[in-house]
């Protein structure tokens, strides 16, 4: 999800997460998992969210816009490197078997 | 279903899910989403993925609800609240048993005692958390239901509908009450809590005394009447156990090939026992180790019983050895019995002329 948003920039609200996840992995998502996790990363201070405006094309409901936080890059980062490492030199081996 | 428009029940519904912060927005991607794959595919099948996404989508923001608003606190609150109920409702009915000299308490004062424990307990909720009262009210409904179903004719159809009706306002009300009195609701439950703390202590500190008081009565009770009927019926007079028998009594002995039915069949049947000649002389009996087991409106009594008398020319014998099995009913507030069955304790004594039942 932190890497759909970082993706999505300044588009990046439900839907689009949602869609870009699905268009990328191939995976099946529901909106429902979709706001339960930024949700959790809202509260754990990796991203935050602002109100936009209503539009018709929605309804007249208004979209809620998601970014990443200074924390949430971190998190990213230290993250990242922490897959890098543990993928150090594995690549070989499971590409042969 | 509008082929532009998303089902409207189906965003009826995942609105209703929804908290009102999460509302425009969950609902606003799904329309929005929904509006491109009708204009991308078809209406029938934007219509279809928006009901996936919203039956998948529910079951998630309820579950994150519960966790987050505290709905399992509640919940807990109210069931602990209604184990307490049933905690109280047993003291309460123990202590008017001990306040009427062990007599089993009346139906419409257990219903009293029942709703007054379910009003206690709705308070508690209340204290514990607030709005379980109600849980705890739809959870006696629900209790009262299942029970019901799954035990039926165990209680009568007016004690259930009691509970039915007036136990969820019972639970109700203890829980405005507690709102209204939140602080002294504190020292209340304190108190109680003391209360059963002490309670559970002393029942735990008190050596087993097996039966109750209440049994206890219920057994002198129904003896003492067992043997008005035995003291006549050795000396060949009926009539006490014709008194004593409900008019649907049933009834086996050994020498009964089918079941009788009914107190006229028993008296077509007793009746020649008043014109017997008797064998014996100065005839008694021994009642032994009578148990009693049962309730308020239904009790079986058992007891083993030897039946002597002094044979001529001979001294006092053995002449049967009993297994007696009396069901007695409360008909109009007095103990009547249903069902009676008397078998030989094998083997039969040495003595020949064993007297007819008991």
């Amino acid at each position: 999800v932190l890497l759909a948003l970082v993706r999505l920039g300044a588009d990046a609200y439900g839907m689009t997460v949602r869609r870009e996840i699905e268009n990328r992995t191939g995976r099946s998502l529901s909106i429902g998992a979709i706001y339960a996790t930024l949700e959790r990363l809202e509260t754990k201070g990796l991203i935050d969210s602002s109100v936009g405006e209503p539009t018709a094309e929605r309804g007249g409901r208004a979209k809620r816009h998601f970014r990443m936080t200074a924390d949430g890059e971190l998190a990213l980062n230290a993250s990242q490197e922490a897959i890098r490492r543990m993928t150090l030199g594995l690549r070989r081996r499971w590409s042969t078997t | 279903m509008s082929p532009h428009r998303p089902p409207r029940v189906a965003t009826w519904l995942l609105g209703a899910a929804l908290t009102a912060t999460d509302r425009d927005a969950v609902l606003g991607d799904l329309v929005e989403e929904h509006g491109m794959r009708v204009r991308h595919s078809s209406a029938v099948d934007a219509g279809h993925w928006y009901w996936g996404q919203v039956c998948r989508t529910i079951p998630l923001v309820v579950w994150r609800r519960a966790i987050r608003d505290g709905w399992l606190w509640t919940l807990g609150a109210a069931a602990s609240a209604y184990v307490a109920a049933g905690f109280i409702e047993n003291v309460g009915l123990a202590l008017v048993a001990r306040l009427s000299d062990g007599q089993t308490p009346s139906q419409p004062i257990a219903i009293m005692v029942g709703l007054a424990a379910l009003a206690v307990a709705g308070y508690l909720a209340s204290w514990m958390r607030r709005g379980s009262a109600n849980v705890l009210a739809s959870l006696i409904i629900i209790a009262v239901f299942v029970l019901s179903l799954v035990f039926p004719g165990r209680a009568s159809f007016w004690y259930g509908v009691s509970f039915l009706l007036l136990g969820p306002l019972a639970a109700y009300a203890g829980g405005r009450l507690a709102e209204r009195h939140r602080k002294g609701a504190r020292m209340i439950c304190r108190g109680l809590g003391v209360l059963i703390l002490s309670g559970l202590v002393t029942s735990c500190a008190s050596p087993a005394q097996p039966p109750t008081t209440s049994d206890a009565a219920l057994l002198d009770e129904l003896v003492t009447l067992e043997r008005s009927a035995l003291d006549r019926w050795v000396t060949m007079d009926p009539d006490g156990y014709l008194g004593l028998y409900a008019d649907e009594i049933t009834y086996f002995d050994p020498t009964t090939e089918t079941r009788i039915n009914g107190r006229e069949a028993m008296r077509a049947r007793l009746e020649p026992v008043r014109t017997a000649k008797l064998p014996f002389t100065e005839p008694r009996y021994e009642l032994i180790e009578p148990k009693v087991q049962g309730g308020s409106d239904l009790a079986v009594l058992t007891y083993n019983m030897v039946n002597y008398a002094k044979l001529s020319g001979r001294g006092e014998s053995i002449l049967a050895r009993w297994n007696a099995t009396e069901v007695y009913r409360r008909v109009d507030g007095r103990w009547r019995i249903v069902h009676s069955h008397w078998s030989n304790v094998q083997p039969p004594p040495a003595a020949p002329p064993a007297q007819d039942r008991p």
